[in-house]
């Protein structure tokens, strides 16, 4: 698991390549019907701001991969630049961020694949894929870039038929750009399709296998960003030239739609197989990743000590990754597209503000460290990194806010627990149960002398109430003063 | 000590109970089971607030109760 002894075998086109490879999930192919219908044909200069939004964070990526060559990405940085709960807070949200990722690659496999057979389960084919990869990295395999490269090529190569046959037929509508909903719906649309450039940040990540890093990370990121925003642009340019947003929002595949109009039947299983084939690769790139950062949290002491155990047959973190697949296979199994492509967003929005704060107090504090590689108009270009993010926050489902505050608040709890340690958070639980039960003696009080009234209540139900609202504040007192006295573990 | 553990064990219990009480009983009154909503005469308003109180002193109440109930022993 520790990169520093791999091999540096990685040039720029493979690192290129890889980062081009990172964000090709079926799942990005699949979400784009749904942005067409939010944004209608303004969808191509959304998923052209969509890439430079995401390029601002990357540049940091870039900077700070070169200038702290460590294993662990975003966590490693954070780490340094913040330490403490800032850098715990940043790995839970790259798990989670890689959970719902995974979740996303998995149902994006399932909804390509029903577009040729649509009498299968989606949900049901999601868990299969999930559970089946899972048993593929418990046992372990060869994290073999080649392999990763040769899968990205075939995509490329699909999606390049795809859009050069396409582009000579793509007319009408796109000249008149009238979003459906407004700015409102653009905005919205930008915040659903902030994904689509998500996996390009592994060329950081694999710093350490890539050659003369100080010159290549930085080049293949840039490189690799402006590959994929002329992907995207010119994909989705032909995507609603040939058929209006409106019918594209109603296809389970809308890529593969498409391809049938341009090239027959035989296109649109040609995009299947090659989407599926992507599909499984990022499910596989994403259940690692979230076991590596689970396992690298548990070896730095932030989750249980057993999260880092190594499988002595198979030499993998089997424990993490048995964890997060039980997570991911949950989530999964809801096949709710939408809920999970805002998930993903928001994790990683939430990663990429950490990431470009931490670059600008790095500059601060650590002005000395080596870095081969500095990110242009600077403090402008993480601000913006930043700003943006932070705009696109507002048009993310409510209910996943307050899933990711919860996620939030959970992580707190989990930190000050592992941090804290046990005898001061009995303490700390022992003096909450004590304002509890102050609380409902308090309650009791007022329901006893009518400020409070239930009105729909008769005499007795109230009375019941009191007697128990009496009972719960001795338990609450008794539990206070055992936790406040509990001994130490 | 048993007879700290042994009431640490009952209280852990009862206060547990009573936080998972608490938080069904938010739930319930949240979709209006057993038309418990329609029985205290809660508006909309007051719900939402009855909801929050009750979730958080039930998951409070929750924690610390099992804190008590899994006591290590010295």
């Amino acid at each position: 698991l520790e990169e520093p002894h791999l091999k540096r075998e990685l040039g720029l086109a493979r690192a290129t390549m890889l980062g081009i490879g990172g964000t090709l999930s079926a799942g990005n192919f699949v979400i784009i019907g749904y942005a067409a219908s939010l944004a209608g044909y303004a969808i191509v200069p959304v998923v052209f701001g969509c890439g430079i939004i995401s390029l601002f964070t990357m540049l940091s990526y870039a900077e700070l991969g070169t200038a702290i060559p460590l294993a662990g990405g975003e966590y490693t940085w954070v780490k340094v630049a913040y330490g403490g709960f800032i850098g715990f807070l940043t790995g839970w949200f790259e798990w989670l961020s890689n959970m719902f990722y995974a979740a996303l690659s998995a149902i994006g496999v399932a909804y390509v694949t029903a577009y040729l057979i649509p009498q299968i389960n989606i949900p049901i084919l999601a868990v299969l894929v999930v559970i089946i990869f899972s048993i593929i990295n418990l046992k372990g395999i060869k994290e073999t870039s080649n392999a990763q490269t040769v899968v990205a090529a075939l995509v490329l190569g699909i999606l390049g038929i795809f859009i050069l046959t396409g582009f000579p037929l793509a007319q009408g509508g796109q000249s008149t750009i009238s979003p459906s909903l407004g700015l409102v719906g653009i905005f919205a649309a930008t915040a659903y399709l902030f994904e689509l450039y998500l996996g390009a940040e592994a060329v950081a990540a694999a710093q350490a296998e890539i050659k003369n890093p100080g010159r290549n990370i930085p080049i293949a990121i840039v490189l690799s960003a402006i590959v994929l925003i002329s992907l995207y642009t010119s994909l989705v340019f032909v995507a609603v030239g040939i058929v209006p947003p409106d019918i594209l929002s109603q296809q389970s595949s809308p890529i593969a739609f498409v391809a049938e109009q341009i090239l027959g039947p035989a296109g649109g299983v040609l995009i299947t197989v090659g989407l599926a084939i992507a599909g499984l690769a990022a499910t596989n790139e994403a259940i690692l990743a979230q076991s590596h950062v689970l396992y690298a949290m548990s070896r730095d002491g932030y989750l249980p000590k057993g999260l880092c155990k190594i499988h002595k047959r198979f030499c993998t973190p089997h424990i993490a990754i048995i964890v997060s697949a039980f997570f991911t296979v949950i989530l999964t199994a809801t096949g709710l597209v939408n809920f999970v492509v805002y998930a993903v967003n928001l994790g990683f929005i939430v990663g990429f503000t950490i990431v470009n704060f931490s670059l600008i107090k790095l500059r601060k504090t650590a002005p000395h460290l080596k870095r081969h590689f500095k990110v242009p108009l600077y403090p402008l270009t993480p601000l913006a990194g930043i700003v943006t993010a932070a705009f696109l926050l507002i048009f993310i489902e409510p209910d996943v806010l307050i899933l990711g505050l919860e996620l939030g608040v959970i992580a707190l709890l989990v930190y000050y627990i592992r941090m804290v340690g046990y005898s001061r958070i009995r303490i700390a639980f022992g003096g909450i149960s004590m304002g509890l039960g102050f609380f409902t003696a308090i309650v009791a009080y007022l329901l006893g002398n009518n400020v409070i009234v239930l009105q729909g209540a008769s005499p007795l139900l109230k009375s019941i109430i009191i007697w128990i609202l009496i009972l719960t504040t001795a338990i609450q007192f008794a539990a206070g003063l055992l936790n406040v006295t509990a001994p130490d573990r | 000590v048993k007879t700290r553990t042994g009431l640490a064990r009952i209280i852990g219990f009862a206060q547990t109970i009573m936080g998972g009480t608490a938080t069904f009983f938010a739930i319930f009154l949240f979709y209006n089971a057993f038309n418990i909503k329609t029985m205290f005469g809660f508006n909309t308003a007051e719900t939402v607030i009855y909801v929050w109180l009750l979730i958080i002193f039930g998951i409070l109440s929750l924690i610390s109760g099992l804190f008590l109930f899994f006591e290590p022993q010295r």
